[in-house]
């Protein structure tokens, strides 16, 4: 086994929440994600400005800066839809398990799919 | 065979020697403040290696000290004298031009007009302006006359959270501290005899200074407060996640 199962968590609990609330309605601020998640949960404005930049950084959402009033905000938006996010999550994961744990990761796919 | 009247009749031998007086002083006082001795250490090289270069190219044999009084002493203490106003002229010419022209051409978004920053304008007949930067970080700092803000700050801040940083920088601009930071700074690492010429420089009662303006406008120390917890709260929170 050349890798723990914990590796294969891609994004942690907040950040596939705030990816929720960002596919539904595509563009939102760090302020509008913030007072949507805070409704059940509760957290720092911070933290969310910490994640988007973190999600950012792992090209899953993107940005672009709006000027209003006097300011500038990032808008984020995610990069792909969310079926397209999963299957490439997926894609990613089963990779993984074949890369590290070869043919019995083949063997149990087979296995799996043949009695479906 | 040397002789003392040609150690203290020669002038290079002075400045050699008054030159390592206050390197050693210098080196002593970082060590006792306990800060970064490494980058002393490297200061001095970095500050020696040139003369050193120097005397090897007018084939000065630095270890025989007849050839360093005379030839070598010589030649090191006028390029030691010529080489400190075009340092300053350089520092200067970074600090007032190079740098703000840098960051307002490369890194702002856009320049934004702000009312406090007008206010502040017409009141103290200044020049100050406001550009924000495309980062996510909350940074905040000024450059001559102008305050850089990143876009991380105003949408993590209040409004009046953002008007107190504003008229942090703006104290920093009233003060005249930015261009002192910014020419200590490079100061430092050209040379550490800048160090004494800039020896009234407290970086604390700067900021001390700045934080006073913004609360005496605002007139009170909220807005400010809640904005370093926040960003403090940011880079602890970055940290970990």
């Amino acid at each position: 086994m050349k890798e723990s199962a914990g590796n294969f968590d891609v994004l942690s609990p907040l950040e596939k929440d705030i990816l929720k609330k960002l596919w539904p309605d595509n563009k939102l601020r760090v302020r509008q994600i913030f007072e949507k998640l805070k409704k059940k949960r509760k957290l720092a404005l911070t933290s969310v400005a910490v994640l988007l930049d973190r999600l950012y950084e792992k090209k899953i959402v993107d940005r672009k800066i709006e000027t209003a009033r006097g300011g500038a905000r990032y808008v984020y938006f995610p990069k792909k839809d969310k079926n397209s996010f999963e299957k490439s999550i997926i894609e990613k994961t089963v990779n993984k398990l074949i890369h590290s744990f070869g043919e019995n990761a083949t063997a149990y796919f087979e296995g799996r799919f043949a009695k479906k | 065979m040397i002789h003392a009247n040609q150690l203290i009749g020669n002038p290079s031998m002075w400045i050699i020697t008054a030159t390592s007086i206050i390197l050693a002083v210098y080196t002593f006082n970082e060590w006792k403040h306990k800060r970064n001795y490494l980058f002393v250490y490297a200061h001095l090289l970095f500050v020696i290696t040139p003369f050193l270069l120097l005397a090897n190219k007018i084939n000065c044999t630095m270890s025989i000290i007849d050839g360093l009084l005379q030839l070598c002493g010589i030649a090191i203490s006028e390029f030691m004298i010529y080489s400190a106003p075009v340092i300053v002229f350089a520092t200067m010419l970074t600090g007032y031009f190079i740098v703000p022209f840098i960051y307002t051409k490369r890194f702002a978004v856009k320049e934004v007009k702000k009312p406090e920053v007008s206010e502040f304008n017409r009141l103290n007949k200044a020049n100050a302006r406001i550009y924000f930067l495309d980062s996510s970080e909350p940074l905040a700092f000024t450059i001559s006359n102008k305050i850089f803000i990143s876009v991380g700050i105003s949408q993590i801040f209040s409004r009046k959270e953002l008007e107190a940083v504003i008229l942090h920088e703006l104290g920093h601009i009233k003060n005249k501290t930015s261009i002192n930071k910014l020419s200590a700074q490079i100061m430092r690492f050209f040379s550490p005899m800048s160090y004494f010429g800039l020896n009234d420089y407290c970086h604390d009662c700067e900021e001390k200074k700045a934080d006073h303006f913004a609360i005496k406008t605002q007139k009170t120390t909220e807005h400010l407060n809640s904005a370093r917890r926040k960003v403090k709260m940011y880079w602890r929170q970055n940290e970990n996640e």
